[in-house]
């Protein structure tokens, strides 16, 4: 059994065309980039006002450019630097072609809750709202169900309707987790593909929402 | 010029008083006018104070046992208020939104750059999408008292916004790469981010720079010296 986090990042991959602009929430998003095939080079953009970001690089760490979560990174060549007005200009003004980013809960009309536990924690929002609202292609990475750490328990993390705070209302266009690809459609969440490790009576129990399911492929793991 | 807008870190901290609202710069720290931050939090008279700033910096890390960026003056306990669109990184804040001595507005992070920037131009407000369909950011929710400010909204088009307020200072401070003797500002790498805004929305204002030069070419300034009023010199090297 593949690790879930390299199914989802190898298939969130190939949402990705040569020169996409992209942005990559941080975790397991951020894994997305290693897996792109060779002939598709993307435009990074992170929030902090630049595109073109580039990875650390050993011996030469800038504090002057760093990534959304505040470590060193680069700037690529053809990238540019700006305020975070025009940073999220270029995120709400719809120049993004994909946003990938992690989910608590997504709903089958496409409600996305990524960024509060209430009671729990509160990180803030950051930038997730703009993105999710302005990117042209929303799509959420994450592990097909929660495990509570204490307990074990598992629970879906795709439901009929978000039940924590929402990131934004229907904004999101695809999922994929390690169990398979759901699209969001005006019909409701459609399962594109699925991972053959699973039945689809398994990936139907696994999500609260009801899939639509007619004939799905097999997804390349 | 009669008069040189060049001060020492020291002076610059001097400015700010309690009760004041601090616009300030930095992404995580980056960008943010550190040397002024720590002349700032020698002043143990200085409290009640509004923060603005993306995020609350660092707080106690091992990385940096006294905080980094906004972080160390919430360490100081200098703020009874903070306006932020993160506050997951500094666990100072939720210590002080317990005891009960600090609330937080969450803004997320490109309307806080519009408020700012409407602040700064002269604008009303700002009408965006982002925050449709969130609760806490639809009614202006503070947290921990959940006192709300309902934000009006529209409907133009077909399409949801919400009429985001200006958010204006009474001080600004952040830095940035040189500056010439006009206060004219060129900043590197990123950080820029929310300086580049905060030196229109406050009537005192502050640059922090690596270089003090004598003018720079016009095509290549980011702020025009018109809006900064103090420049401070890093004196430590990186």
């Amino acid at each position: 059994m593949g690790n879930a986090k390299e199914i989802i990042a190898k298939r969130a991959a190939k949402e990705l065309h040569d020169g996409d602009v992209v942005n990559l929430g941080i975790g397991l998003p951020t894994m997305v980039t290693s897996y792109l095939d060779p002939s598709v080079t993307v435009i990074v953009q992170s929030e902090n006002g630049y595109t073109g970001m580039g990875p650390k690089i050993e011996g030469k760490e800038s504090w002057d450019i760093i990534d959304a979560g505040g470590w060193p990174a680069s700037i690529k060549e053809g990238g540019a630097f700006f305020n975070s007005a025009t940073s999220f200009g270029i995120i709400r003004g719809g120049h993004v072609d994909a946003s990938i980013l992690g989910g608590l809960e997504v709903d089958e009309e496409g409600s996305i809750a990524n960024w509060i536990v209430p009671g729990k924690s509160i990180p803030g929002m950051g930038g997730a709202m703009d993105l999710v609202v302005g990117a042209k292609n929303v799509i959420v990475t994450m592990e097909h169900m929660s495990t509570n750490k204490k307990t074990g328990e598992k629970k879906p993390k795709i439901l009929k309707k978000c039940t924590l705070p929402l990131t934004a209302l229907k904004q999101v266009n695809m999922i994929i987790t390690e169990m398979g690809v759901m699209r969001v459609t005006d019909k409701g969440l459609v399962l594109e593909e699925y991972n053959p490790e699973y039945t689809l009576d398994e990936i139907q129990a696994a999500t609260e929402a009801k899939l639509i399911i007619n004939n799905p492929k097999k997804m390349e793991i | 010029m009669s008069s040189s807008k060049v001060i020492s870190a020291s002076d610059a901290a001097k400015l700010f008083k309690s009760g004041m609202t601090f616009l300030c710069g930095g992404f995580v720290g980056c960008g943010a006018a550190h040397e002024v931050i720590d002349e700032l939090i020698k002043r143990d008279d200085l409290k009640d104070m509004t923060l603005v700033c993306n995020d609350g910096g660092f707080g106690h890390t091992e990385e940096y046992p006294d905080g980094y960026g906004s972080g160390k003056m919430i360490i100081k306990k200098q703020f009874k208020h903070i306006i932020a669109s993160h506050i997951g990184i500094n666990k100072e804040i939720k210590n002080q939104m317990d005891e009960g001595t600090l609330t937080v507005e969450l803004v997320p992070q490109g309307s806080l750059a519009e408020r700012l920037r409407a602040a700064g131009f002269g604008l009303g407000g700002v009408i965006t999408p982002t925050g449709i369909g969130s609760t806490l950011v639809e009614n202006g929710t503070i947290l921990p008292t959940n006192e709300e400010h309902k934000k009006q909204k529209l409907n133009i088009n077909g399409k949801e916004y919400l009429l985001e307020l200006p958010i204006p200072g009474d001080i600004a401070a952040c830095s940035a790469k040189r500056a010439d003797k006009f206060g004219n500002v060129q900043f590197h790498g990123t950080t820029r981010n929310f300086g580049d805004l905060m030196l229109y929305a406050a009537p005192i204002t502050i640059v922090e720079v690596e270089e003090l030069v004598d003018c720079l070419d016009p095509d290549l300034v980011h702020v025009p010296g018109v809006v900064v009023k103090h420049i401070v010199v890093k004196q430590k090297k990186k």
